[in-house]
């Protein structure tokens, strides 16, 4: 039954025929390992064809849902980082299966005619896969892909002549946006395989046409079919390629890197991918105005030596050493690649600054994903950041705070500490020594409040403190305040403090006492200190900081309002204990008083 | 052919076979996953009472179709506020609304009201309702789908769902 069913469709469609020819094709000299890797590859270009596929099940080429899109194959979608991993992973594995298959026409001297097409073809494929990782690599939109592909566009553009119409063809305007990623996507998923797949068939061809390459040195006894031999050695060398992908995959943090969303305002220490590390580095090695020799001079002569090697190379049959002014030009330049990738990593490892931007980058990458996991609002993953008090919040904090204040030990200290701002321990401490370096000792105040601890109890300053924490709790915040012991401080704070301070609209204000306390450690309270903080519901008078209402957004004090309200729920990270030896001499003066 | 060279040719058939069938499992099987991935993922339902507006806007001339606005989760987008549907609604005894949504149950156009004839129809398929729900005349299998409705405080909340078209019973979609 199976056979006749077999019968009906082989009469019509001829499979047995074409598997035939593929099983019966004789290889001279048998079957070899040296005969791996264009098999390998075209096996490898169906992979990548199917799990490229896959991907596009998923993935967006829009700017503002790419990277969310990306991020849900990464994530939720069941075995997508595995597919994505093996796709991103896969791609770069056939590049070195194609150098390798390089190496061993070079060694062979497979490129002697009439096989210079074979050459050029596996020339053209090299630089087609290049094309194909790098359009790739640049699909999910995030900061490596936008900035990597930012200097790549600029490079491209620095070319004599063709440079500038070639960089806008395919960044599809005078920078980057929505239509290059557009025709970033259509080159990778539909130009750049159509291509490679006529030269895959075009080789195959070739490969029929001419036979296999084998030099006289290699002494071929006789021929031998491909079945089973060589189509098992292909497919364990696939095997084994595939196999250290899916290793390479699941060890990279589970699939392929994904970086924060592409921002044109954030910076990002880029670096590019392995295989144009070279480069990288040898465009440093070049001072700007010989750019052009790193960027274009060596890399095109290359090219063209490569090119022109089937004409300068001719003579057949001779072994490798024989013909060593051509052979050694490869060993040169894989070990001139090899030295540069060591010299970039080498580079980097040495370099502070790039540690530190590269650590930055990862609390936002990290943040990015832990945000993305509640759901992406519809205005993109930027709008996500940028609503982040963790992240923006932090970035406001960076740039425009820490020239004064220090927070988890960064920062200039020149006032108070924002390490714990608010907790009962800060508010405890800041009681007790109001004139310690890390409260207002550096600060140039007319007025020096003294410590506490002399004229109040313990308790009671730990029954004001519980008071001043409760003004600041917001109703999403956990019940977590001792309302009697605050009720307690109340009646301490009443009696205490406001000869100085103002709270709720009453006690001794006229600008010059001590600040307002009314809300303080609110989100109101901040909001206006960091805003105006000369005003009289702040320190009036006796304001020491800058205003930042000129400087900042109303939006960007929100986050940095909100990321700093989070320090109620830390601990100040100095010893209190550091406070009873500082005293400075202010302090001393205003006791007398 | 010797012997030697039989099982060495039996050998490299069967590696040969089992290299092809472990790059189809390292290349497929995953890529399984991938494409039924819609068939694992399940909908929570939102399950509670959306406010869809005020009371003073249900009327004793007939039925009012209102917008059905409330977060939206679609693939990796939450949407805080968007539309999820529209309802049709009627007052009932008192304080009492009656909900129906506007999806028709036949294949899910959008039902609409004819006020002359004073029914509600499906313009895809000319189904047609009573003010009920109950079908009049044409494909539907069902009546239109009733929603639970409240009013609270003057305005009208609905717990909002949306139904599998076909079948003679309401199935929720999730």
């Amino acid at each position: 039954m199976l056979g006749r069913v077999r019968a009906f469709f082989d009469e019509r469609f001829g499979f047995a025929e074409l598997m035939r020819q593929a099983y019966d094709e004789q290889i001279e000299g048998g079957p070899r390992w040296g005969y791996v890797f264009f098999n390998a590859f075209v096996v490898m270009f169906v992979v990548q064809a199917l799990t490229g596929a896959l991907l596009m099940l998923t993935y967006t080429p829009e700017i503002g849902s790419a990277w969310s899109s990306v991020f849900y194959i990464q994530h939720r979608v069941t075995n997508g980082w595995f597919v994505r991993g093996m796709h991103a992973w896969g791609a770069q594995a056939m590049l070195l299966v194609l150098a390798m298959h390089m190496v061993q026409s070079v060694w062979y001297g497979a490129y002697k005619k009439p096989r210079e097409g074979n050459f050029w073809v596996l020339l053209a494929l090299l630089h087609l896969v290049l094309g194909a990782l790098i359009s790739g690599l640049r699909l999910p939109w995030d900061q490596l892909s936008y900035w990597a592909l930012w200097v790549e566009l600029n490079i491209a553009a620095s070319m004599p002549v063709i440079g500038q119409p070639l960089y806008e063809l395919i960044a599809g305007g005078p920078v980057l946006g929505q239509s290059t990623l557009t025709r970033l996507y259509t080159i990778h998923v539909i130009v750049l395989p159509v291509i490679m797949f006529k030269m895959i068939f075009l080789m195959w061809w070739m490969k029929k046409k001419h036979g296999r390459a084998l030099p006289e040195w290699v002494k071929p006894e006789g021929a031998g079919r491909a079945w089973p031999g060589q189509w098992a050695r292909d497919l364990v060398f696939v095997v084994g390629v595939l196999g250290a992908v899916a290793v390479v995959t699941a060890m990279v943090g589970g699939g392929a890197e994904l970086e924060s969303p592409a921002d044109p305002y954030r910076d990002f220490p880029a670096r590019p991918e392995w295989f144009i590390l070279p480069l990288f580095k040898l465009r440093k090695l070049f001072p700007a105005s010989l750019e052009i020799v790193a960027t274009a001079v060596i890399p095109g002569a290359i090219v063209i030596f490569f090119a022109a090697l089937p004409f300068l190379d001719r003579k057949i049959a001779d072994k490798p050493m024989a013909r060593l002014k051509w052979v050694a030009p490869f060993a040169v330049l894989g070990l001139g690649l090899a030295a540069l990738t060591q010299m970039s990593y080498a580079d980097d490892a040495a370099d502070e600054e790039y540690q530190e931007s590269r650590a930055a980058a990862d609390v936002i990458r990290d943040r990015s994903i832990e945000l993305a996991g509640w759901g992406i609002p519809p205005e993109g993953p930027l709008a996500m950041l940028a609503n982040d008090p963790m992240t923006r919040g932090r970035e406001v904090y960076a740039q425009y705070c820490s020239s004064c204040h220090v927070l988890s030990r960064e920062g200039e200290r020149e006032a108070p500490d924002h390490t714990g701002m608010g907790s009962r321990q800060w508010l405890i401490a800041l009681m007790h020594a109001p004139q310690d370096d890390h409260f207002f000792g550096l600060v140039d105040l007319d007025e020096r409040m003294p410590r506490q601890n002399r004229r109040i109890s313990d308790e009671e300053l730990e029954a004001i403190a519980e008071l001043l924490y409760s003004w600041g709790r917001e109703d999403q915040d956990p019940d977590d305040v001792d309302h009697e012991l605050a009720e307690s401080g109340r009646r301490k704070f009443e009696s205490k403090c406001m000869s100085c301070h103002v709270y709720e609209g009453d006690g001794d204000f006229d600008g010059t006492g001590g600040p307002n306390l009314t809300g303080y450690g609110s989100r109101t309270w901040i909001f206006r200190q960091i805003d105006r903080p000369e005003s009289e519901t702040q320190y009036g008078e006796l304001n020491d900081m800058p205003a930042f209402n000129d400087q900042l957004s109303p939006h960007d004090i929100r986050m940095a309002t909100a990321f700093l309200r989070l320090q109620r729920f830390e601990d100040i990270d100095f010893e209190p204990g550091d406070l009873e030896e500082a005293e400075p001499e202010a302090e001393a003066d205003a006791e007398d008083e | 052919m010797s012997e030697d060279a039989n099982g060495r040719r039996g050998f490299l058939q069967v590696v040969a076979g089992l290299s092809a069938a472990a790059v189809g499992a390292l290349a497929a099987i995953p890529g399984v996953g991938v494409i039924i991935d819609p068939l694992l993922r399940r909908r929570k339902s939102a399950g509670g009472f959306l406010p869809i507006g005020d009371a003073s806007q249900l009327s004793d001339d007939g039925p009012v179709s209102l917008p059905v606005i409330g977060e939206l989760v679609d693939a990796w987008t939450r949407a805080p506020e968007v539309q999820l549907g529209t309802v049709w609604l009627q007052k009932g005894e008192g304080d009492e609304v009656k909900a129906m949504t506007a999806e028709c149950p036949h294949l899910g156009c959008k039902i609409g009201y004819d006020g002359e004839q004073d029914h509600f129809y499906c313009p895809c398929h000319k189904s047609s309702f009573g003010l009920d729900g109950s079908v009049n005349d044409g494909p539907s299998p069902r009546a239109m789908d009733p929603l639970e409705a409240r009013v609270r405080d003057g305005v009208i909340e609905v717990r909002f769902k949306r139904f599998r078209t076909q079948g003679e019973e309401p199935v929720e979609i999730g």
